[in-house]
């Protein structure tokens, strides 16, 4: 080969690359600075009948640039029938998002490649889902519609891999659950309502990704309705929207800290008129909110200015269409990955202490201590685990078949209840968790004491299944670090 | 001549796989090999450049840093006075220009710098050197030496300038120095590894705050105490314990004379270790100690319920005794404490509230009144004479901080010119120092390991169960080449110890990444070392009683005359340098909480200053590990010894050192001894 | 399992021995000492010892001032047992540590303190309830406490004990402490043991590596670069602190039951306690006492001077005053005149016996005068004075005496 033909030939594929890469480019600038939100058109918005989460039929996925002229929008779910929900990845170049090809579909969790514009399905069951989002690791979380098995129509949280395998069901008490947001600590917020054996208030409850520990987060006022999108910043505040317990229903843009999220509610819009349904921290000053002005004009988008509380229109709704839950493509933080190494699914049972069941926040009808118990009775769904009596400092140790709701409550020396049951509780395998007390005060540490329950093996719940599933497999070598 | 070359093409390819995919299996074994994980990404420079030690890459890899530590500020304002701990030099900063006017050589490892009331003259304590360096500020140079005991760290002068105080930090002691005849005058017994110490502003009570908690029975809860010193009668008058604290690293006095505050760490060695939410492992504060009559003893939470402001360190007051600054070293924050809140909270408080605040993480938004951000392992605290300005030491930056009192923000760094190229050492360090690698930065490496040694305690661990496996922590000192880590040997590298086991049995959080497990191991491996045994064996001559002991220590045969078996011979398991074989042993110390295990044979090398002993802490001295602990001579042949025999080994055992002072050769009298047991193979091996 | 101390069993052997000797000999508050009765005259005395008895008559207490001279004498004794609120009747030993005192008892250490006693025990973290002795030291103000289970340390509160299982310590039965400044040394059922504050380190003295018959040492006492042991058997060992050398001083004779050449040396070599103030080194026995100033020896017996019984628990010179705890009641000498003090039998009040003359002849005789109040027993164990109050422990509750002014 002469010199002349190497020569072009280098030309040739260094034009190529070049313009490869240009092209690249180009597609990956299309989404840059955009916002991706859900388009609702205003006969189907309706919110479910726990008035928390929404799938609304016919809504669309609409790329919009605010910096462009009205029109400028792209749907990018031209051929569903509806898609909402959309979840950014942390490097902005997926989608995730729930949607159904055609009406009578169930919602499943779809998953769109913004660059190529193209969308695959994740999830693919009879039940529908909704509110997924990404966690570390190449996994995803969503909530499950789970059969009725008489305790009425409930929620799950699952997660996968994000294609498809490694399914795995996170949480097992009578609740429904919806995921709001993955802390940046790596735990999933969800948002929590008892359905069995009363329906019971709204509650963010944080969990490990595994499914353990959970507890308490947030809890608004009795009867206040917390939004379902939560977002967190590089400084630790949590924005979502609370729907208050008025006759107006209307919504209100509050935030929590990370650090201290039971006390630290403030809420920035309770001043102005309309409500507001979804809130996005666009800037350390401003936020983008789908904002309602009045009952007789539909949701836009407006930007949300947190010093002066101002409120200014970004995107109209016009007459036909809600415009909520918008997402900006931008990559952002990826939440810590937490291990999972703790659990071991070959086990069937997991370990859970309480250093001092008299230990409570509660206090008596006119605000007199509570008298002293001396036993816990476990119960399942639909009967008694066992009864079992505490030791001495109030401590007890159980060993508790994993995966399986139970609630707790404590009993005096006649089996009069003292303190009535507590929440759901469910141990996974292998897990082993504490509390410091019953109806304790979720912001107490225990005291460091060795309970004496601890020092003697641990009751097996259900009483009447004691050895018959492990011989003392709790004491086998362990690792001691 | 294009067939030609094709087939050279085709050669060169064929080699290229031939011996490539070999060559690179091998060296996946290798790393796997060395560094015990499946995972560890073929780096060369991991182990062959970053743990390099006593070698020509050593020293052109690493460096050494100023890392300042405590400091002091001039009557006027103008000048700061520095200890620069790994530097061993006292730095002198003009405090307006930010110039470094001079950096005055001083003893191995200074600790802290005190200021006569004329600024004229610093002491600096020397705490690797047992002495106190006394400086004339005027000419900057170092005029006296003082003697002192173990350890020499905080210090505080008596108002009349008479006396100096001096905590032994080792020996546990105070010094009480006279300054007019330069000689220590007595010693005072203070708490277990006390460091800090201040003088009220009456100038009539000296409290001295330590860091280890108090001896006591296995699972017994914890205590730690504040000696309270009369300066007039330079007695001690009153321990204050501190119940569930340790860690009491500085005090300071209120200048309103109600109170002092003290910086302290409220652990959880007992609650079985299942958990890091909700404090469950630790939490961090400070105590409140009222100083009038029956003033009570208060513990309170610097923490939030999914935050965590770990290994607080130094604390200051403003003089008009309002505002407290804590320095939380694990995670880089200035806390700023509104005293008044403070005492409105404990005025209204009932002793039984006041219990639950001690263990309560919200508590804290009463009194906080700002996190300020800081750069690495912020540690000393000083405040400008007006109270205008705190300077913070801060050690892992080498520079100083200067923040704003009224407006509580940084409003400048003073770098101290210290080298600017951050080694690989250097990164691990600021890891091992930093809690943000836990999760909601409930405690770091060096919560439980401070000064990289290890915290006097023992947990329970709980990695399978509750209840069970109770470990006494170990030191970190110099443990780079005595694999396996850990009592249960479980983790054959530093990479392994410090891997995905790990996270998710300690940290419970995201994993380091290789760069960051790189760095962390670099600094475990080369950077820790021991301080030297001055209390034991300052020069490597033995006394004779030591001697006598050494000969026990290296007995083949019983004081009848009975042939020792040889694995009951402590030399065997313990040979030099590290006075360890690496090796798994039962000692017959296993409890029934214990897992039927046998233990990794720990090091001896400065052995005391680590107590408690045995693998749950059970064995309070050295003694009690034979005088109550070795049922049926399990842990060597002892029963025939007499009292004097064990006084002689204990003095020997006490006297070992670092183990490069054993690594060539150990002594002519016992080399033989070693090689015949050990082949030369393996004995090299060992060293 | 490692053997604390291979001399044990014979330490414990003799102190049984010696406990049984001391009940035998006077560990009830009925057994009275008989040995000198007023109109009587003692087996020393010649027989014209009529003309010798002066019993005090008058202005009591001025002729008493007047017979004993340069020499305190104490009186007003007030006694305080169990029901006044000392942990335990049996009191071993005494210390007045400025404002308080400190009783070593069977039951614990009791603190008198602004008119109060305070009790403290085992539970309060003491080695052991058996308190035999207890020593304040000038540098610090600990007080250390030799046990019948080991060393224990009592510093602001806080108590820290030494055992021969936690520590260098000798042995757990400790009959004498004594700080010396930064050293604390105890003598022991199993040697002698100087305990380093410093440096946390202890030695052992005992028949292997010092001057010794056996390890059981009974008292020891330090001044002048110097500490002295009184060892079992052993005689006195001295041990010079600036050269670590020892010396033993033994009886000359080796009689066990007489004295053959008067003034030879230690009047036996089973001591039972020793103690130095000004330069003279006062030496205990069971046979009778000695004093030593450097240079010679003088022994005194209770035939021979105002000594009341050659059976002596304890000694403790403070200045130029010995006192001597016997069987018989407290004698206290400063090498010319004997005061002693002893207690009635069939009531609360007691004697006065002055020598004036440290030896009897014919011209020296005890004179003994009577007094209203005395000590609470005469099996007296362990004494203390300072300034003008003496405190005595004896085998029924503690006294308290002021020394008499005019």
């Amino acid at each position: 080969m002469n010199n002349k033909k190497s020569i072009i030939l280098t030309f040739f594929f260094i034009a190529v690359i070049i313009i490869g890469i240009s092209l690249v480019s180009c597609t990956n600038q299309s989404s840059k600075g955009m916002i991706i939100v859900a388009r609702v058109p205003v006969d189907n918005f309706s919110f479910n009948e726990e008035n928390i989460c929404h799938n609304f039929p016919g809504a669309c996925l609409m790329a919009i640039n605010l910096a462009e002229s009205a029109g400028s929008e792209i749907n990018l779910t031209p051929d569903f029938y509806s898609a909402c929900f959309p979840q950014i990845s942390y490097d902005a170049k997926h989608l995730l998002f729930t949607g159904q090809k055609s009406k009578n579909d169930p919602w499943q969790v779809w998953e769109m490649d913004l660059k190529k514009k193209k969308s695959r399905k994740v999830t693919d069951f009879e039940e529908s889902c909704c509110t997924p989002d990404y966690l570390p690791g190449e996994r995803l979380v969503f909530s499950r519609e789970m059969p009725d098995t008489g305790t009425g129509p409930s929620r799950a949280l699952f997660t996968m891999n994000l294609d498809g395998s490694n399914l795995q069901q996170i949480t097992f008490h009578p609740h429904i659950n919806y995921v709001q947001t993955i802390l940046r600590d790596g735990r999933i917020l969800m948002l929590s309502k008892q359905i069995f054996p009363k329906k019971g208030e709204i509650k963010s409850l944080a969990i490990r990704p595994n499914g353990t520990k959970a507890e308490i987060f947030y809890k608004g006022i009795k009867g206040s309705i917390a939004g379902v999108r939560v977002r967190e910043t590089g400084k630790g505040l949590i924005y979502f929207t609370e729907q208050d317990t008025g006759k107006l229903k209307k919504r209100d843009i509050v935030s929590i800290h990370q650090n201290r999220p039971l006390h630290t509610k403030v809420n920035y819009t309770k001043d102005i008129a309309g409500s507001f349904y979804s809130v996005l921290p666009a800037s350390s000053k401003e936020l983008l909110v789908s904002f309602c002005p009045s009952g007789d004009q539909t949701i836009g988008l407006y930007t949300f200015n947190i010093d002066d509380k101002s409120v200014k229109e970004s995107l109209p709704g016009g007459s036909k269409y809600h415009f909520i839950d918008p997402v900006l493509v931008e990559p952002y933080e990826r939440p810590r990955n937490l291990p999972i190494m703790e659990l071991n699914l070959s086990y069937p049972t997991g370990l859970i202490m309480c250093q001092d069941i008299n230990l409570t926040a509660l206090t008596g009808n006119n605000g007199e201590s509570i008298p002293k118990a001396t036993k816990i009775e476990v119960l399942g769904m639909n009967k008694s685990l066992g009864i079992v009596p505490v030791e001495e400092d109030g401590s007890f140790f159980l060993k508790v078949i994993a995966d399986l709701p139970f609630r707790i409550r404590t009993l005096d020396e006649n089996n009069k209840v003292i303190v009535s049951s507590s929440d759901w509780i469910w141990i996974r395998p292998f897990e082993r968790r504490g509390c410091v007390g019953c109806h304790e005060d979720h912001e107490l540490a225990p005291e460091n004491i060795v309970p004496l329950a601890v020092n003697g093996w641990p009751v097996l719940i259900p009483v009447d299944t004691i050895n018959s599933l492990e011989k003392r497999k709790t004491f086998e070598l362990g690792d001691m670090h | 001549m294009k067939k030609k070359g094709l087939i050279y093409l085709f050669i060169a390819l064929a080699v290229i796989l031939l011996l490539g995919v070999p060559a690179h299996r091998m060296s996946r074994e290798h790393v796997n090999y060395i560094t015990a994980v499946e995972d560890h990404p073929l780096n060369c420079f991991s182990c062959h450049l970053y743990i390099q030690k006593d070698n020509f890459l050593a020293k052109l890899v690493n460096t050494t840093y100023l890392s300042p530590f405590n400091l002091a500020v001039s009557p006027d304002g103008g000048k700061l006075y520095i200890v620069a701990q790994e530097g061993d030099v006292l730095v002198v900063i003009d405090s307006q220009s930010d110039q470094v006017l001079d950096k005055i050589p001083v003893g191995k490892h200074p600790h802290s710098v005190v200021l006569n009331h004329a600024g004229n003259t610093a002491f600096v304590s020397n705490q690797w050197e047992d002495n106190i360096y006394e400086i004339d500020l005027n000419s900057l140079n170092v005029i006296d030496t003082l003697k002192t005991g173990s350890g020499p760290a905080g210090m505080v002068l008596s108002k009349d300038e008479k006396f100096l105080y001096v905590v032994n930090s080792f020996g546990n002691e105070v010094s009480v120095i006279e300054l007019d005849s330069k000689t220590e005058k007595k010693r005072l017994v203070a708490g277990n590894n006390p460091t800090g110490l201040a003088i009220s502003h009456s100038g009539d009570l000296i409290y001295v705050s330590s860091r280890r908690v108090l001896p006591r029975p296995a699972r017994a809860p914890v205590k730690t105490e504040m000696t309270v010193i009369d300066a007039t009668k330079q007695r001690v008058k009153e321990r204050k314990m501190f119940k569930h604290a340790y860690m009491m690293e500085n005090v300071e006095f209120a200048s309103t004379g109600d109170l002092a505050v003290a910086t302290l760490i409220r652990l959880k060695n007992l609650v079985p270790s299942i958990q890091v939410e909700q404090g469950w492992m630790m939490t961090h504060g400070f105590g409140i100690i009222e100083t009038g009559e029956d003033g009570r003893i208060i513990q309170l939470l610097t923490d939030e319920p999914n935050s965590y402001y770990s290994d607080p360190f130094d604390v200051v007051i403003t003089p008009d005794g309002e505002k407290a600054f804590i320095s939380s070293s694990g995670i880089d924050v200035i806390n700023v404490i509104d005293l008044n809140k403070v005492r409105k909270l404990i005025a209204e408080s009932t002793p039984e509230e006041l219990k639950t605040y001690s263990n309560h993480l919200g508590i804290s938004s009463r009194y906080v009144l700002k996190r300020i951000p800081t750069g690495a392992n912020p540690k000393g605290l000083v405040l400008s004479p007006d109270g205008k300005y705190l300077y913070v030491a801060e050690r892992l930056e080498d520079r100083i901080a200067v923040i704003n009192t009224k407006t509580l923000e940084t409003e400048k760094h003073i770098d101290l010119d210290g080298p600017s190229r951050i080694t690989m050492a250097r990164k691990g360090r600021r890891l091992f120092n930093n809690s943000g690698r836990t999760f909601q930065n409930q405690y770091g490496c060096y919560t439980c390991h401070p000064d990289a040694a290890e915290d006097g305690v023992a947990y329970n661990m709980a990695g399978v169960g509750m209840g069970r496996n109770v470990t006494n922590t170990q030191t970190l000192r110099d443990v780079g080449d005595i694999p396996p880590f850990k009592w249960n040997g479980h983790n054959q590298s530093v990479y392994k110890q410090d891997g995905m086991r790990f996270s998710t049995y300690l940290t419970r959080t995201e994993p380091y990444n290789y760069d960051e497990l790189d760095a962390l191991v670099s600094y475990i491996v080369t950077g820790i070392i021991n301080p030297p045994n001055l209390a034991y064996n300052p020069t490597g001559e033995l006394t004779e009683a030591q001697k006598r002991g050494e000969k026990v220590f290296f007995r083949t045969h019983t004081n009848c005359g009975k042939d020792i078996k040889p694995k009951d011979r402590c030399y065997v398991c313990h040979p030099p340098p590290d006075f360890t074989n690496k090796n798994f042993e039962n000692v017959g110390s296993l409890s029934e909480s214990d897992d039927s295990i046998p233990f990794d044979t720990p090091q001896l090398n400065n052995l005391s200053s680590s107590s408690p002993f045995l693998h749950d802490g059970r064995a309070k001295t050295l003694e009690e590990i034979w005088t109550t602990y070795d049922p049926g001579d399990r842990h060597g042949i002892t029963s025939d010894m007499t009292k004097d025999d064990l006084n002689d080994l204990v003095k020997f055992l006490r006297s070992i050192r670092d183990a490069r002072y054993y690594t060539k050769y150990y002594s002519e009298e016992y080399e033989e001894l070693l090689k015949e047991y050990y082949s030369n193979n393996e004995y090299r091996n060992l060293k | 399992m490692f053997r604390p101390n291979r001399n044990l069993p014979k330490a414990i052997k003799v102190l049984f021995i010696s406990i049984l000797v001391i009940s035998i000999s006077g560990f009830s508050p009925n057994n009275q000492n008989t040995k000198i009765i007023p109109g009587e005259r003692h087996d020393n005395q010649t027989t014209d010892g009529e003309n010798s008895r002066v019993i005090g008559s008058g202005n009591n207490i001025a002729d008493i001032k007047k017979e004993a001279g340069e020499m305190p004498v104490y009186g007003n004794w007030k006694t305080f047992t169990k029901k006044d609120g000392l942990p335990a009747n049996k009191a071993y030993c005494v210390r007045i540590d400025g404002d308080r005192v400190l009783v070593g008892t069977s039951g614990g250490l009791g603190v008198y303190e602004n008119g109060e006693w305070r009790t403290y025990t085992v539970e309060d973290g003491i080695a052991h309830n058996g308190i035999l002795a207890i020593d304040v030291s000038e540098l610090t103000g600990d007080v250390w406490l030799g046990t019948l289970g080991g060393l224990t340390r009592w510093s602001a509160g806080r108590f820290d004990t030494f055992t021969q299982l936690n520590s260098g310590l000798a042995n757990n039965v400790i009959y004498s402490v004594i700080c010396d400044g930064k050293h604390v040394w105890s003598a022991t059922g199993g040697g002698a043991g100087d305990y380093n504050t410093y440096t946390d380190e202890w030695e052992i003295y005992m028949e292997r590596n010092a001057p010794m018959h056996e390890p059981w040492t009974y008292g020891v006492c330090a001044g002048d670069d110097k500490i002295w042991i009184a060892a079992w058997g052993g005689g006195v060992i001295e041990f010079n602190t600036k050269t670590k050398k020892f010396r033993d001083y033994i009886d000359p004779d080796s009689q066990m039951e007489l004295d053959v050449f008067p003034d030879d040396g230690v009047v036996h070599d089973i001591t039972t306690g020793v103690s130095y103030d000004e330069g003279i080194l006062w030496v205990a026995t069971y046979f009778g006492v000695n004093r030593y100033d450097g240079a010679h020896w003088n022994t005194y017996f209770d035939h021979d001077s105002g000594l009341l019984s050659n059976f002596n628990n304890f000694c403790r010179a403070v200045g130029p005053v010995i006192y001597f705890c016997t069987d018989l009641g407290l004698s206290t000498f400063n090498g010319n005149t004997w005061v002693s003090y002893q207690r009635n039998e069939s009531n609360a009040s007691g004697k006065v016996m002055i020598t004036n003359g440290p030896k009897l002849t014919d011209d020296i005789k005890i004179r003994e005068f009577p007094v209203p109040t005395s000590i609470c027993h005469n099996f007296t164990i362990g004494v203390d004075v300072q300034d003008d109050e003496i405190w005595v422990a004896t085998s029924y509750g503690v006294s308290r005496g002021e020394r008499l002014k005019k």
